[in-house]
């Protein structure tokens, strides 16, 4: 299994974690992990990205997707841990405009903005 | 249709059929068989006992399934499987092999060539039913996919078509392009603008294939168009933009680079959004001589792009080049699973000699990859700033943009549109583009660009033109004077407008003067201007309803020589509601 999902109790938190190659082909499953949670304002989707070791560009697309997603329904997608390849591709994107990065485990600072 | 009177026996159902089979078989049992089950399914039969036979009849009818034997008496099975599978049927044909309990290897080597399944002759009914189920499915895919194929292939031609119209020749620019699908989502464009600069942008849409390939078209429209027509890189990336914010799905976007080289000049800008680094080689020294990285989120993503976007601006020499590159080239993989990588790829810009930098970068990525198959487009671009590289410009327009070191805060600029350019260029947005690139602007782009229409307008129309006479409103008219403007440019070999703009100070104030002068006769502005506003227009007739709104904007207005030259300023604070 290549994507794993956790809500939090509060149902305010949603973590979706992606393991080794993060492209099309995990693209349903990518989407299932978001798309149906019940309906709830102002979740924050923490995306993590610590095992993952290949990123390709439709991947970038599906964080946009989840980003529209989030932005529609009040909430925020923030992007854990990239390793430092993954996080030079991110960069390239400049996508540390449209999301929050951040670099240490979760919940601590060290947000890139 | 006809039904037969005994339609209540299923033996022979009425047409429709579901198709025809050939049966390629010399065992009248097993042929027996077969008729019997295939008929009741509703299938047309067509019978032969030997390899030739069935060649002959595959050559004059469709048909749909084919059920062999793997020993014919007159050739192998394995011929007739090969020949079948290599003639070019409207689809692909499936085949069931015929087979006993000791055919097992001349199975394994029919399959091998191209039989798709087999059927042991001890079957059942429910089994031969089971084969011809999936057969009528197999061959409905094959006929999806080739007519799939047919499609891409068709609309790849209309791609190519609509491209290669647009595609313009650069001395000296080598394009390595491969790619992954029939469609490459790379895009190389190039375009001249009247300023004689060179415009390239390199783009790479999400993926690849035909879905990668849709925004290809209206992208290669805008930068071509606009600049052709003189646009800046800056609008052009804007409306690329907010085209592809438009028209894209969320999640699918460009990431593109974009280089203006200006020759003349000896400067160039790049414009990189989401593309790996860009590299300006040294001609001297042969090294990265700047190395250009990604400022901007890529295409069609946000719904407007930065306000003032970023351009790295720097100088360049004769002979310095630049190095392009999509992330396919830098991301390939060998077969043991390297990757050709950045380090490579800066590793043989370096050590090549500058005229071969294109040629070491495609000999050492096809040994590099060998027959692999690419996972993604591959595209690498050079493109040298040389002198040769100087613009291929309608010979009679000259452009020139310097500094005016009297005054401090001063520039100035001068453009001349003449002979047959006049109908082809429009000097404004040239200029337009040059002013957007000034830090400090005096007036608002679109306050000059009102005024400077207007007076260009005038310039044009009734001075060089001289069309006065034929401009006025009915619609009766309208074709009359096209028909007619079209026919002077035609007579007016020598005619021109020179347009000049100048930051000056004028009462204490920073402004803009604006002179303009074209090679038209002229007007008494002596003594028709002494009331610009109300007698301009019908009494002289020479001017058009532009002038009064011009004098509206400006802080002064003055018709000089014989009344082809106009000389307009206009102050930072006037009217600030335009």
């Amino acid at each position: 299994m290549s994507v794993s999902q956790n809500v939090s109790f509060d149902g305010k938190s949603v973590q979706i974690k992606i393991w080794e190659r993060f492209d099309y082909k995990v693209s349903k499953d990518f989407r299932d992990a978001y798309c149906h949670i019940p309906g709830r304002e102002g979740i924050t989707y923490h995306v993590d990205l610590s095992d993952v070791d290949f990123i390709d560009s439709s991947a970038l697309g599906m964080l946009l997707m989840l980003r529209e997603h989030a932005n529609c329904r009040g909430g925020v997608v923030v992007i854990e841990r990239p390793s430092e390849t993954i996080d030079k591709i991110l960069r390239v994107a400049n996508f540390e405009r449209l999301f929050v990065i951040e670099y240490s485990p979760s919940g601590q600072a060290g947000t890139d903005i | 249709m006809s039904v037969p009177a005994n339609s209540k026996f299923i033996d022979h159902p009425s047409p429709p059929e579901r198709g025809r089979v050939l049966i390629v078989e010399d065992n009248i049992t097993a042929i027996a068989g077969l008729k019997k089950q295939l008929v009741k399914q509703g299938f047309d039969l067509l019978i032969s006992q030997s390899g030739k036979q069935a060649i002959e009849l595959l050559d004059g009818n469709n048909v749909d399934i084919i059920f062999m034997k793997t020993t014919l008496p007159d050739m192998h099975g394995n011929d007739l499987v090969q020949y079948i599978k290599t003639q070019s049927f409207d689809v692909d044909v499936p085949i069931v092999l015929l087979v006993s309990d000791s055919d097992q290897e001349r199975l394994l080597d029919c399959m091998v060539t191209g039989g798709d399944d087999f059927l042991n002759y001890k079957y059942t009914p429910a089994e031969l039913n089971a084969r011809i189920a999936v057969m009528e499915q197999l061959r409905e895919l094959k006929h999806l996919y080739k007519s799939s194929i047919h499609e891409q292939v068709v609309a790849k031609q209309i791609l190519s078509a609509a491209l290669s119209a647009r595609d313009i020749n650069v001395d000296g620019m080598q394009v390595l392009s491969r790619s992954a699908a029939i469609f490459s989502g790379d895009l190389v464009l190039s375009a001249y603008n009247p300023n004689g600069s060179l415009n390239i942008l390199l783009a790479d849409f999400t993926g690849h294939g035909l879905s990668a390939a849709i925004g290809v078209l209206p992208v290669a429209d805008m930068f071509s168009v606009m600049t052709e027509k003189g646009f800046g890189p800056e609008i052009i990336l804007k409306n690329i933009n907010n085209k592809l914010y438009t028209l894209l799905p969320t999640g699918m976007f460009m990431a593109a680079c974009m280089v203006e080289i200006n020759s003349s000049t000896r400067n160039a800008c790049v414009w990189n959004s989401g593309m790996p680094d860009v590299y300006l080689m040294d001609s001297k020294t042969g090294l990265i001589k700047r190395r250009i990285k990604s400022t901007h989120i890529p295409l069609g993503i946000i719904e407007d792009i930065d306000n003032r976007l970023e351009f790295d601006d720097f100088d360049i020499a004769p002979g310095d080049h630049f190095v392009l590159h999509s992330d396919g080239l830098t991301d390939a993989i060998d077969s043991s699973g390297d990757m050709f990588g950045t380090n490579r790829l800066l590793r043989i810009i370096e050590e090549a000699s500058n005229l071969n930098t294109f040629h070491t970068i495609v000999s050492e990525f096809n040994r590099f990859c060998g027959d692999q198959a690419l996972s993604d487009d591959v595209t690498a671009v050079t493109v040298p700033c040389g002198e040769n590289l100087i613009q291929p410009l309608p010979q009679d327009i000259a452009t020139n943009l310097q500094a005016v070191n009297s005054n401090k805060a001063g520039w100035r600029f001068m453009i001349e549109v003449s002979g047959s350019s006049l109908r082809e260029i429009n000097p404004v947005p040239i200029i337009l583009d040059q002013y957007n690139k000034l830090d400090d602007l005096v007036v608002s782009t679109d306050k000059l660009q009102s005024i400077l229409y207007a007076l260009y307008d005038n310039a044009l129309n009734h001075g060089v033109l001289e069309l006065s006479h034929l401009i006025d409103s009915s619609n009766e008219n309208e074709n009359r004077y096209h028909r007619e403007r079209d026919k002077r440019f035609d007579k007016i070999p020598y005619g021109f407008v020179r347009i000049e703009l100048q930051q000056i100070v004028y009462q204490g104030n920073t402004s803009l003067l604006l002179r303009l002068e074209d090679s038209g006769r002229g007007f008494d502005h002596v003594n028709l201007l002494s009331d610009i506003s109300d007698k301009f227009d019908e009494e002289s007739g020479t001017c058009k309803s532009g002038i009064p709104m011009v004098k509206e904007l400006c802080q002064s207005l003055h018709f000089q020589g014989r009344g082809n030259r106009v000389e307009v300023i206009v102050g930072r604070n006037q009217h600030s509601g335009i």
